[in-house]
């Protein structure tokens, strides 16, 4: 019973884990695997937020800048530990995270997604101009490696195991905090809030409390990206960032654990092959949007799952056939 | 139990619940009925705290809850459910259940996340009680079902099973017997006497005159925002002013 209960969560470990081996030698792919893995955690917070209580963000890159910004500011400048810095970009996204939520909380649908752009953008032009503390538009340059044990993630393949370790670690948090009862206060805001509140659950505070844990899968992935990149310039945090985050959301498959996986995977790895034709990536994006949300209102995830369904149903009548004649 | 204390609401120019008072037994269910518009619906989200009246209060067991959160009022102990459902459809019918025992589970976010003993032993505690539950309102075959596939009925009972999960003083049925057939209205009758049985305080609204006359201990009319009468089943049916202004002539109860 044990191991079957086990086995399923083992196949993507297992596939993700020997797909690891596969390209090890190879330092392309294996910078688009870490890529893959940071979008995978970004996307899932996003979804905890959106997928599972309802609330839409089309800023989320605000707090994967400030996960970036404080590890490379506190780095570079204060010559703070790697690991302490993330935990700091934690508590700062924490803290910028309850900031924006206290007013999103009371608000929803388009009024929400125009006060999240508002947000998103702000913190743009924070990164932009201030100079004294972000650099502006030169950067953040040098960013010291992540260690572990003294044995520095320089190589990209060391980095790599880290990002598939992070991930899992993220995405199991995930699962235990759906499959508990915040993730069902979370869910039952999502479904009818006005019942919510009539059973006992206090929505304003569940909609708080969703931003910031949402806002922490993101603001990891951002000191992630910080520690591989090296460095650290605002253009990464435009809106455009925002977008692409809710394009893997929707394109993959929202409210579910494996849609943000897909969703990541399939549009870092579009992302990476369209390289020279970077200036129509938005283009994409949108397109991918219109797709999404008009033949597959629940994502590749949901296209799957139909399918499935369809062949378990097809099967069965051929079974049935077979069995009378 | 339950004390209303002359609660007024105003919407716009009109008054939509007016000066209305009335106080509810401990143990009592309580029917409280009215032409369409008379206010009942209203009066229902000034106690559950949807509105806050303009003017009035409301009691619970010597306790003013006038005006909290309807969360709040929740877990002070009154639940209720509603005329046109409320049940969180994509889900589940015993996660629906699971929700109503919200604010009972001790466990926090912490807890969740780490998966501590305790916080397995109190699922498992959850789990049991909404079978239970489920048993109590005879839907325990439908639990891993989606709420939205249940036929009109049986919504009407797993919004009583997951009102009844708060473990709530007293419970407040919106016109549970709507668009139940006869047989439905029967099985209902029994659910609800049995849930007084339980322990519960009910206060009904209901359409039904059968099922109200066949159940509650006292009614209170109301009609246009204004309470005109209250008594038992027996005396409302023979107040003439009842008779006038809800049914324009004519016998209760046929």
């Amino acid at each position: 019973m044990k191991l079957r209960k086990i086995f399923p969560a083992a196949i993507p470990v297992i596939v993700a884990v020997l797909f690891l081996a596969a390209i090890s030698n190879n330092a392309y792919y294996l910078t688009i695997f870490v890529f893959c893995g940071i979008y995978v955690i970004a996307v899932s917070g996003l979804d905890i937020l959106f997928g599972y209580s309802g609330q839409i963000s089309l800023g989320h890159a605000m707090f994967y800048a400030s996960g970036a910004y404080t590890s490379g500011i506190l780095t570079t400048k204060f010559g703070v530990n790697p690991w302490l810095a993330i935990l700091a970009g934690l508590l700062v996204t924490a803290l910028l995270s309850f900031i924006v939520a206290l007013p999103a909380s009371r608000l929803v649908h388009q009024f929400l997604a125009l006060l999240t752009i508002a947000a998103g953008n702000m913190m743009y032009v924070f990164l932009s101009k201030a100079t004294s503390i972000t650099n502006a538009m030169a950067g953040i340059r040098q960013i010291p490696d992540l260690s572990i044990f003294g044995y520095e993630l320089h190589s990209n393949l060391s980095f790599a195991i880290f990002t598939l370790l992070a991930v899992f670690l993220f995405l199991f948090i995930k699962l235990r905090l759906i499959n508990s009862s915040t993730g069902r206060a979370f869910m039952a805001i999502r479904e009818n809030t006005t019942a919510a509140g009539g059973m006992g659950i206090n929505v304003r505070k569940y909609k708080i409390m969703a931003f910031i844990i949402s806002a922490l899968f993101t603001s990891f992935a951002g000191s992630m990206y910080t520690h591989f990149v090296g460095y650290i310039s605002p253009e990464t945090f435009e809106s455009s960032l925002s977008t692409m985050l809710m394009t893997m959301l929707l394109f993959g498959g929202m409210g579910n654990t494996a849609g943000p996986i897909l969703g990541a995977v399939v549009i870092a790895v579009i992302n990476e092959s369209l390289q020279s034709f970077n200036t129509y990536k938005t283009l994409l994006y949108g397109i991918l949007i219109l797709v999404a949300v008009l033949f597959m209102p629940r994502g590749c995830y949901g296209l799957v799952t139909d399918l499935g369904i369809k062949i378990k149903t097809l099967s069965r009548k051929l079974v049935k056939k077979n069995v009378k004649n | 139990m339950l004390k209303i204390d002359r609660a007024t609401i105003k919407f716009g120019g009109l008054t939509a619940v007016n000066e209305v008072s009335f106080e509810v037994e401990d143990g009592a269910i309580f029917g409280l009925i009215g032409p369409n518009g008379a206010g009942k619906t209203t009066l229902f989200n000034i106690i559950s705290g949807v509105y806050a009246p303009n003017s009035g209060s409301v009691w619970l067991q010597d306790e003013e809850i006038t005006g909290l959160q309807p969360y709040q009022i929740c877990n002070k102990g009154i639940a209720r459910t509603y005329q046109n459902i409320n049940l969180f459809q994509t889900l589940s019918v015993l996660e629906n259940v699971k929700i109503g025992c919200h604010d009972k589970i001790k466990s926090g976010l912490l807890a969740n996340i780490l998966h501590t003993k305790s916080q397995r032993t109190e699922e498992k505690a959850v789990y049991e009680k909404c079978m239970e539950l489920l048993k109590f309102v005879g839907l325990e075959q439908k639990a891993e079902l989606v709420a939205k596939n249940l036929s009109y009925g049986e919504q009407r009972r797993l919004e009583i099973a997951r009102a009844i999960a708060t473990e709530p003083k007293m419970l407040l049925l919106d016109e549970p017997a709507a668009g139940m057939n006869s047989k439905e209205k029967m099985d209902l009758t029994e659910l609800i006497r049995k849930i007084n049985k339980r322990g519960m305080t009910i206060l009904l609204v209901e359409h039904d005159m059968k099922l109200v006359m066949n159940i509650t201990h006292e009614i209170s009319v109301l009609n246009f925002g204004v309470k005109i009468a209250q008594g038992t089943p027996e005396e409302i049916q023979q107040n003439p002013d009842v008779i006038e202004a809800y049914l324009g002539g004519g016998l209760i109860g046929e």
